[in-house]
């Protein structure tokens, strides 16, 4: 540990990686999607015009199709101006017919994009269709599977971070929010191997190495919880959504780490006996830490962070081949710079350790 | 002194390669000085640049903090 230059490239290539995906990841723009309408409710049987809000919508030349998908029913509206602005109007008539009652439906827009492809926007479950009193004509729409079948989502053309409801321009955070876990994971799994090797050998080293990783990766939890929390108000409207088991289960595995520190410092005078016993706390709280937030929210019902509980994972649907593009070197990076940080903490314990050694030699 | 200029090196060229490559990809797709605008309207933006600050305010502290106790330590 006297020669901390080897590490250096740890950092630097660590930077570096954070640099790339800060750059990039603040950079890129997020593709071309429907932001939200101007009413979530129209009446069935009646002239109903609304207006719709697109992001970055100078990708296209000319929107010239609108419809709603509810169900395998498809209805056509039509677009009241073909040059695409950030608002622009549109206007249906739906028949539900006299057997079908009110539902939700989805929004579709398609249009020529500026390279010439034929490109579709499409906004889930947005529009309510309230059966009007006079509804009673059977033209109910046509079949969606013919329509469908021509649809080609924005996706597969235009490159960019995706465009998802809820998180929008928020998306982003996955470059920063997640790694921070990543790195935590592996940090924490350091320390557990360290305080395996202190218990095989003996040597006081393993012990600071197992100390000082698990103190990273606690700071590395804390700034997890943080940039989750701030991340969590603007998606799910709350700083600590109460009811998901991935965040119930960091509270826990969180305090579990806490209680390692008091541990060691209630611990403070008998080195061999604090080490013995916080290495052994450690190796077993650690399969219990990932457990409770990789395995246990997997089994719960219902949970809102992506890939626990009902949700889909985050891999299936948002996370295209540009995100991955940052998202990877993310944590790479980060893993590399919190990593070079627990060097310099070993580094600081060496010190701490010798200096107390060198006093009591005094003594 | 050495060491110190190649890192500034490495930086700018990093800097310039990045954002050349996505400027480059921006315009190809059509994405324009309009997107930047609608960017910083959308407020959920907001919650990416103070994630980013909170991560780098938090590491720099705790960076500084441990370099002046190690100086401290080795000066001893």
């Amino acid at each position: 540990m006297k020669n901390l230059k080897r590490y250096r490239i740890l950092f630097i290539c660590g930077s570096l990686l954070v640099l790339y995906t800060l750059i990039g990841g603040l950079y890129l723009p997020i593709k071309t999607g429907i932001n939200k309408t101007s009413v979530n409710r129209i009446l069935s049987d009646s002239d109903q015009h609304f207006e719709i809000e697109l992001y970055n919508e100078s990708y296209f030349k000319e929107i010239n199709t609108v419809f709603l998908l509810s169900g395998d029913r498809v209805y056509f509206g039509d677009v009241l101006k073909n040059n695409p602005s950030r608002n622009f109007g549109v206007s249906f008539n739906v028949n539900l017919g006299s057997k079908i009652d009110s539902k939700i439906s989805s929004l579709f827009l398609s249009g020529v994009t500026k390279g010439g492809d034929s490109a579709s926007l499409y906004l889930p479950e947005c529009i309510f269709i309230q059966k009007g009193t006079s509804d009673t004509v059977q033209n109910n729409g046509i079949e969606s599977k013919n329509i469908l079948t021509s649809v080609k989502l924005i996706d597969d053309f235009q490159a960019g971070f995706p465009n998802r409801t809820l998180l929008f321009e928020s998306i982003r955070n996955l470059l920063y929010h997640v790694p921070m876990w990543f790195s935590m994971i592996f940090l924490l799994g350091m320390g557990m191997l360290f305080s395996i090797l202190y218990l095989k050998t003996n040597d006081i080293k393993w012990d600071i190495y197992a100390e000082s990783f698990n103190k990273i990766g606690i700071i590395n939890g804390i700034l997890g919880c943080i940039t989750g929390a701030m991340w969590a108000r603007v998606t799910w409207k709350s700083w600590w959504p109460v009811d998901d088991p991935k965040l119930n289960g960091v509270a826990i595995g969180m305090t579990m780490y806490f209680a390692y520190l008091i541990l060691r410092n209630t611990l403070k005078h008998e080195i061999h006996q604090k080490a013995r016993i916080s290495s052994v706390y450690a190796i077993l709280v650690y399969p219990i830490f990932i457990a409770l937030i990789a395995i246990m929210p997997k089994l719960a019902a219902v949970s809102l962070h992506p890939g626990s509980g009902d949700t889909v994972g985050f891999n299936n649907y948002d996370l295209n081949n540009t995100l991955r593009l940052f998202f990877y070197p993310a944590v790479l990076g980060w893993i590399g710079v919190f990593g070079y940080i627990a060097i310099l903490r070993v580094r600081y314990e060496t010190l701490m350790k010798e200096k107390i050694e060198n006093e009591e030699d005094e003594v | 002194m050495k060491y110190k200029k190649s890192w500034i090196v490495a930086l700018l060229t990093l800097f310039v390669f990045v954002g050349e490559a996505f400027s480059q990809s921006n315009k190809a797709d059509g994405i324009d000085e309009k997107a930047a605008q609608i960017l910083f309207e959308n407020q959920k933006f907001n919650v990416v640049i103070g994630i980013i600050s909170v991560i780098f305010i938090v590491i720099v502290l705790y960076i500084v903090r441990l370099d002046r106790k190690i100086s401290n330590l080795e000066k001893k």
